[in-house]
């Protein structure tokens, strides 16, 4: 199945864009995403430690089997807010 | 009221939206751009948020606020998007409650919460170049969501 995955902060700028996708298998989780995603952009694979994922607008562990017609999004660690 | 926006932040604004006759206290807190940081001049800053996501944290921690303190009667929690110049709020939050401490505490707890799990990132602009905040050296938040971590 294709997955839409969203990129944000430096993980945009490292693929040059804030929207790809990538092909799994059925039953693929979170993390067979990163993998997939890290495959065609290698620049984002060193952050994988500081990765968080969200699917919809709720954070998901790695292990998150992902559905048809889901969207995950990768990002680093927030900074919002203030000082 | 919870939102993701690319204007200017008005706290008169949160300020008016969150004043009840219930209310005997109303918090507010503004984030503002510093001119600086860790000795570097900074010139302005660039936020990007995951909005709906975002929005839908921002919500989340206001239910936390309701459901932590009986005594708050509104909530707001605003952030702003986009480039910001010194001096410029980036987030707004407003609490009122029917007696000060409440709004004081409820108050601390949105904007430490905000930092935590709202899926918003901060670049520094410098003189001289730019830098993504927060990566290097941290890990995830201990919790994600509004009521972990109490």
């Amino acid at each position: 199945m294709r997955v839409p995955v969203a990129l944000f902060a430096r993980y945009r700028e490292a693929v040059g864009r804030g929207r790809v996708e990538v092909e799994v298998a059925e039953g693929a989780t979170v993390e067979d995403v990163w993998t997939a995603l890290t495959a065609v952009h290698p620049a984002l694979t060193r952050y994988r430690p500081h990765t968080l994922f969200a699917v919809g607008t709720d954070y998901v562990e790695a292990h998150h089997r992902v559905r048809a017609g889901e969207e995950v999004a990768c990002f680093p660690p927030v900074s919002g807010g203030a000082a | 009221m919870y939102r993701i926006t690319e204007e200017p932040l008005s706290a008169d604004a949160v300020a008016r939206a969150v004043t009840v006759p219930e209310a005997g206290g109303v918090t507010m807190f503004l984030g503002v751009v510093r001119n600086h940081t860790a000795g570097r001049r900074v010139v302005a800053l660039e936020y990007e948020a995951h909005v709906p996501m975002a929005e839908a944290k921002l919500k989340e921690i206001g239910e936390a606020v309701y459901g932590r303190w009986p005594g708050v009667r509104e909530v707001a929690i605003l952030h702003r998007i986009g480039r910001l110049q010194v001096g410029e709020a980036s987030v707004v939050i407003g609490v009122s409650a029917a007696h000060r401490q409440d709004a004081f505490e409820a108050c601390q707890y949105a904007i430490d919460t905000v930092k935590r799990i709202v899926p918003i990132w901060k670049r520094e602009l410098f003189e001289d170049g730019s830098a993504w905040v927060g990566l290097q050296g941290e890990s995830p938040p201990p919790g994600w969501n509004a009521g972990d971590g109490r």
